[in-house]
């Protein structure tokens, strides 16, 4: 028997339409989510962009209190020499091993590894047969979009995105215990995900976020191995409703 | 002494999401990791491209591999507290491979399984392929042709491309500019030549072209500009023997700065046209090819196997397909195989018996 005692947050999303695109595909025109499947049950996917979405949540939640923290990249100019560097922002890993700021304690770079670990949301068509393990069910669609010559209705360009709609959950393991200032500012990020959104085309509507739960769990899951060989896989919860509310107020 | 009994250890789990890897199989803790298509068999993963990728650009070399199936874990020793060390660690584990943190390798461990262990008979040994220092002396005349119309190929004008030195060569011999001018066209019956020509041009580029890199120059002028009319006289010159143009082709400093494809931009023409003769030689000696009526001719039909080896797309499928068709054909010697990457000289005497004479082998033509 293996076990192992760890903590987690769980957070339970609603969005109306969101396009976490990975990107054109070489020769389509479609933006496309990331495959994992194509069997018979139907295709399932993977939402790419939580994990950076919650790092730019942080970012922007510790410039609002006048914190410098680490900027999403370490590089500083373009080759041009553009300045990529905004203010109240140090390149990543720069504060590292001296005064490392909270954001690199939490979210680690190519130095040192982060104390966080970003759950796949695999996602799945809701008309999809089958047991569908381990994937949310969503609606997912492709939307077709064209460009029209002004004043007329010739078209000049067509293209699609994939998009999906619905609730889905994503959860955030903690490697490591965290203390009540870094929980909280994780927490605080979370919160203020909504304002950025998820995915691409967020001026055009899509991407909105609407927070429905937040739950810090304490689990212990175990694996053994049963009759036949069979792994036998158990987690047992405990919310920690008192250890959250003292977080969020601590940073 | 007796030899103690030797056991399997199995652990299998399914991929919940891609696993960022290089190569699916790999040792870790003493185990050997297997990505496989589907539980219980050793068929192929599916692989997906993790990353951004632009429109209408080919996928970058750099681009994250990812694959997608079933973990298979595979421990043998004679100690079970051993194996069940390492088996708990895999099981502990809830991802694999890099990127975890993003949500990367996701596993369900499925299944566990102990079974006597039994060796496996080693699986046969390729031979790398060995490009000539130069031509033997005992080749028969149509052979001496189809050399001629190898190394020609290239630097003539086709309807696909012009020829690669800029400048057309004056063959004078009418089979051989035939079937340099048709190698990207369709069938010509008569021309005994050119499915044989097309067939090698096929088989050579589908070898050695492996990882794209898209240029757009010819050559590397600014190392200094090459005399493509000298060249193309040299050419000329030594267009009636074999030796001396294998001579010329293999030290010429001009044709390994030239780019055999645009798209693959680090594989110089030299090193392609080489490759095409030394694997039209080896057919030759190990039978695959058959003199008939003052020519040559392959012993399965050479047209069916130039269309079914343009259904296969990568390197891998056509080195298959060589072998399947060489197999077909009572091969019963070794498959070569080409090795880029060794830069170390070996000389290896090759059987008189079989080849009627000798070859000093040299280094991959790559690394020259």
């Amino acid at each position: 028997m293996v076990s192992r005692k760890f903590k987690r947050i769980k957070v339970r999303v609603k969005t109306p339409i969101a396009k976490t695109g990975n990107g054109a595909i070489a020769g389509g025109k479609t933006n496309n989510f990331l495959l994992i499947e194509n069997g018979k049950e139907g295709k399932k996917y993977l939402v790419k962009g939580i994990r950076g979405l919650v790092s730019h949540a942080m970012m922007n939640r510790a410039k609002e209190k006048g914190v410098e923290v680490c900027h999403s990249s370490d590089k500083e100019k373009t080759q041009k020499g553009e300045n990529l560097l905004p203010e109240g922002f140090h390149p990543r890993a720069d504060c590292y091993p001296e005064n490392e700021c909270i954001q690199h304690r939490l979210m680690g770079s190519i130095h040192k590894p982060s104390k966080i670990k970003f759950e796949p949301v695999i996602i799945v068509s809701v008309r999809a047969k089958g047991t569908n393990e381990g994937a949310q069910k969503v609606q997912l669609a492709t939307e077709t979009r064209t460009a029209l010559m002004q004043g007329s209705k010739r078209s000049i360009q067509d293209f699609g995105d994939k998009y999906f709609a619905g609730e889905f959950t994503f959860v955030i393991e903690l490697n490591e215990e965290l203390t009540k200032e870094e929980l909280g500012y994780l927490l605080q990020a979370i919160l203020y995900t909504p304002e950025l959104g998820l995915g691409g085309s967020i001026n055009n509507g899509s991407g909105r976020l609407e927070l429905q739960e937040i739950i810090l769990q304490e689990v212990i899951r175990t694996r053994t191995i049963g009759k036949n060989g069979k792994v036998v896989q158990e987690e047992k919860e405990r919310s920690l409703w008192k250890e959250l509310a003292d977080a969020m107020e601590a940073w | 002494m007796v030899a103690q009994q030797k056991n399997l250890y199995t652990l299998e789990g399914k991929l919940l999401s891609p696993l960022l890897l290089a190569n699916p199989f790999y040792k870790k803790k003493g185990c050997w990791i297997k990505i496989v298509g589907e539980k219980g068999t050793n068929k192929r993963p599916r692989r997906s491209f993790v990353g951004k990728l632009v429109k209408g650009e080919r996928k970058a070399p750099t681009i994250l591999n990812a694959y997608r199936g079933f973990v298979k874990v595979s421990y043998v020793s004679t100690s079970e507290a051993q194996a069940r060390k390492r088996i708990n660690y895999f099981l502990s584990l809830d991802n694999l491979g890099s990127n975890a943190n993003d949500g990367f390798g996701k596993v369900e461990w499925k299944n566990y399984q102990e079974e006597s262990y039994k060796k496996q008979p080693a699986p046969r040994k390729w031979k790398k392929l060995l490009i000539r220092k130069g031509l033997g002396p005992t080749y028969p005349e149509e052979l001496k042709k189809l050399l001629l119309a190898l190394m020609l190929h290239d630097f003539v004008h086709t309807e696909r491309h012009p020829s690669k030195i800029y400048q057309e060569i004056n063959i004078e011999n009418e089979k051989i500019r035939e079937a340099c001018r048709n190698h990207h066209n369709g069938e010509e019956k008569e021309n005994w030549l050119h499915p044989l020509v097309k067939y090698y041009d096929q088989l050579a580029s589908r070898l050695s072209r492996k990882k794209p890199f898209k240029t757009n120059y010819r050559y590397d002028f600014k190392n200094g500009t090459i005399d493509f009319e000298k060249l193309t006289q040299e050419i000329e010159e030594r267009q009636n023997s074999p030796y001396k143009l294998y001579n010329y082709i293999y030290h010429s400093k001009e044709l390994k700065r030239v780019v055999e494809s645009m798209e693959y931009g680090k594989k110089s023409l030299r090193n392609h046209l080489l490759l095409m003769v030394n694997l039209a030689i080896n057919s030759y000696y190990n039978k695959w090819m058959v003199k008939e009526k003052g020519k040559i001719r392959m012993k399965r039909e050479i047209s069916a196997s130039v269309k079914e080896s343009e259904e296969h797309r990568n390197t891998k499928d056509a080195e298959k397909h060589h072998s399947l068709i060489m197999n077909k054909n009572n091969y019963s010697g070794k498959l070569v195989q080409l090795d880029e990457r060794k830069s170390v000289i070996k000389k290896e005497k090759l059987s008189k018996k079989a080849m009627g004479c000798t070859y000093q082998s040299s280094s991959s033509p790559a690394n020259r």
